[in-house]
């Protein structure tokens, strides 16, 4: 049995899995348990609840791709920021405060405490 | 009496100042946790995991079981006052939980709770000491054979206890073995699906996996419905019991934390499972069934005790064969693996003092519990006023910082970025997300076994139906996946 043999096996496994769920998926076309209940999963009706989540996910991201270029501290506070102001709708002065308390804390625990070489910008921090 | 000696040498180390405070620190911030919705136990374990590098492993598996077990009681606060769930496992507290504080009667609903759990917790903690001693002998006989199958049989219950559609359960699973295949392949070493990426030698970091699966994308749906003016303005009286509330809900608790105990120890079941299937026997066998889901105090009881029970129960495989049976002690196991400690059955051998400074620590958590239930209660639930925005992007940020330091490395971050994405997806779809967790964690040692088995029978399958106790297992695997399915069908074809 060689290294490619398992993932091969799991492969084909996951292939008649999903052609099972897809064939159940016409079978049973409408599937209404009590679970729908559960506000865990529900669907997203609330527009402005939708644009929320795309804008959060949106900046999480573009915080990932700058930080390596412009460093944790000022990409995570520039992230805080706007995260605040667009889906938090909170004042201007308010949502500066934030974006300085939480990643100065996240500096202080990690970088400081823990001496976690975190990603730093041209400028030193 | 061995058991005995072992334990005052758990208690000694877990009483040491410093791991006390981290006991403390730790069970605080969990129950503080579990007040808020939308943050699960796992999900703390996970983000606070990185926390941990720089302390002994004796103190920072305190520290994480400290939060484990406070998350649990947390849950159970939001719940009852506000009929908020802090954690899915309290949700079926908050049936008549709430509606006993709407009778006025919070106090007294929180405070079984607290004794209930303490109950619990203590009689978990005792059939882990007990029984996971000796669960780890039996299994120090297994040969690769045996543990093949054993982890069968974990993920098998796993997915099919899991999730409401079996189809969707194995979906999951499989997909996670195959997260699995990532990296080195344990029998030549050649690298599998790293694209080139040197950091993914080592296999995707389930850690990471777990952060983004379960802390970013929940934050990110936590955005859709704020919590904001949600606290509790009632007046707090009577947190201790009356005689007589005590005896009326001692069987409960008694029944919910030997149930509790034994679902704990199954894979997949988990102290979700436990406490809705406590709440469906004390509903069942009520003397007063007009009195169920109208602020019953047995109702309360019973589910409260049953969800720490199934928390401590779910150390027994972890801590006796390393096997976790839920996510949250998948998170464990990640953690025992940092420190370089291999779980599996040599652990209580091996690391014995580790292995029973835990043990302690979980009486000492459970103590601490209960003091913390009678005189935190009121400002716990002021966390609640923490706006939902601020709490995510706290999150979010801590996600990237926790990720970044599991390796230094960016790589960790992308990977909680990518299975953010489809945690969101996932939970859209209604697929369930502990399977591919723990598929991801038990994958390669499934790997492993299996072929180190077919070593040993020089390729030949047969190793596998020959040996007793292998076959077994494997059996029982293929019954618990497929029983479910067989028995809607059964029903369906009647219909």
């Amino acid at each position: 049995m060689g290294p490619g043999d398992f993932p091969t096996i799991i492969a084909v496994m996951l292939a008649i899995f999903a052609i099972w769920q897809f064939v159940d998926t016409f079978r049973r076309p409408v599937e209404k348990t009590e679970t729908d209940s559960s506000d865990e999963t529900e669907s997203i009706i609330n527009p402005q609840a939708r644009r929320d989540i795309i804008t959060g996910f949106g900046l999480f991201t573009v915080m990932l791709v700058i930080t390596p270029f412009i460093g944790f501290s000022l990409a995570a506070s520039l992230f805080v920021f706007s995260f605040v102001l667009l889906i938090g709708r909170y004042k201007f002065y308010l949502a500066i405060v934030i974006a300085v308390l939480i990643p100065s804390l996240l500096w202080f625990i990690f970088a400081f405490l823990l001496t976690v070489p975190l990603p730093k910008g041209p400028w030193g921090f | 009496m061995d058991i005995f000696n072992n334990l005052m040498m758990g208690f000694g180390v877990a009483l040491e100042p410093v791991n006390l405070i981290f006991i403390g620190l730790g069970q605080l911030i969990g129950v503080s946790i579990g007040v808020l919705p939308g943050i699960n136990a796992s999900m703390a374990v996970a983000i606070l995991l990185p926390l941990t590098f720089g302390l002994s492993p004796e103190a920072s598996l305190l520290f994480l079981s400290g939060i484990y077990m406070g998350a649990m009681f947390g849950g159970s606060i939001t719940s009852i006052l506000l009929r908020v769930p802090g954690t899915s496992t309290a949700a079926v507290i908050a049936l008549d939980g709430y509606e006993m504080t709407r009778q006025g009667r919070a106090g007294l609903a929180l405070g079984i709770t607290a004794i209930g759990s303490w109950v619990a917790g203590t009689f978990s903690v005792m059939v882990l000491m007990s029984l996971g001693p000796w669960l780890s002998t039996v299994a120090l006989a297994f040969g690769p054979p045996e543990y093949f199958a054993l982890i069968f049989l974990g993920l098998s219950m796993i997915t099919s206890l899991g999730s409401d559609s079996l189809a969707k359960g194995l979906i999951a699973g499989a997909f996670g073995l195959l997260l699995g295949t990532i990296g080195m392949d344990p029998g030549v070493g050649v690298s599998r699906f790293t694209f080139g990426i040197l950091e993914l030698d080592n296999g995707v970091n389930f850690i990471a996996v777990l952060i983004g699966m379960f802390a970013v994308s929940q934050s990110l749906l936590n955005l859709k419905k704020p919590l904001s003016h949600l606290f509790y303005k009632g007046k707090m009286t009577g947190l201790l019991p009356r005689l007589g509330d005590l005896k009326e809900s001692l069987g409960s608790i008694f029944r919910g934390t030997v149930l509790g105990t034994f679902i704990g120890m199954l894979p997949g079941a988990g102290a979700t499972a436990a406490a809705f299937m406590s709440y469906s026997i004390e509903a069942r066998i009520s003397k007063h069934p007009e009195r169920v889901g109208k602020g019953d105090i047995k109702c309360v009881a019973g589910p409260g005790s049953a969800d720490n029970a199934a928390a401590g129960g779910a150390l027994v495989p972890l801590l006796s064969l390393g096997i976790p049976g839920s996510e949250t002690t998948a998170v464990l196991l990640g953690a025992l693996m940092i420190h370089g400690i291999r779980p599996g059955p040599m652990l209580f051998t091996q690391h014995s003092k580790l292995v029973w400074a835990t043990i302690a620590s979980l009486y000492i958590a459970n103590c601490l519990g209960l003091i913390l239930a009678t005189v935190g209660i009121r400002p716990l639930t002021q966390i609640l006023k923490l706006p939902t925005p601020i709490m995510s992007a706290f999150i979010l940020v801590m996600s990237v910082v926790g990720s970044y330091s599991l390796a230094n490395s960016m790589v960790d971050v992308w990977v909680v970025w990518i299975f953010g994405v489809i945690g969101y997806l996932m939970k859209h779809l209604r697929i369930p997300v502990a399977p591919v967790i723990l598929a991801l964690v038990l994958g390669p040692m499934a790997e492993k076994s299996f072929r180190q088995s077919l070593y040993m029978s020089d390729g030949s399958l047969a190793v596998f139906v020959t040996r007793p106790i292998t076959v077994v297992m494997l059996l029982l695997g293929l019954i618990s996946l497929f029983l479910p399915f067989i028995i809607s069908t059964v029903k369906g074809g009647k219909k």
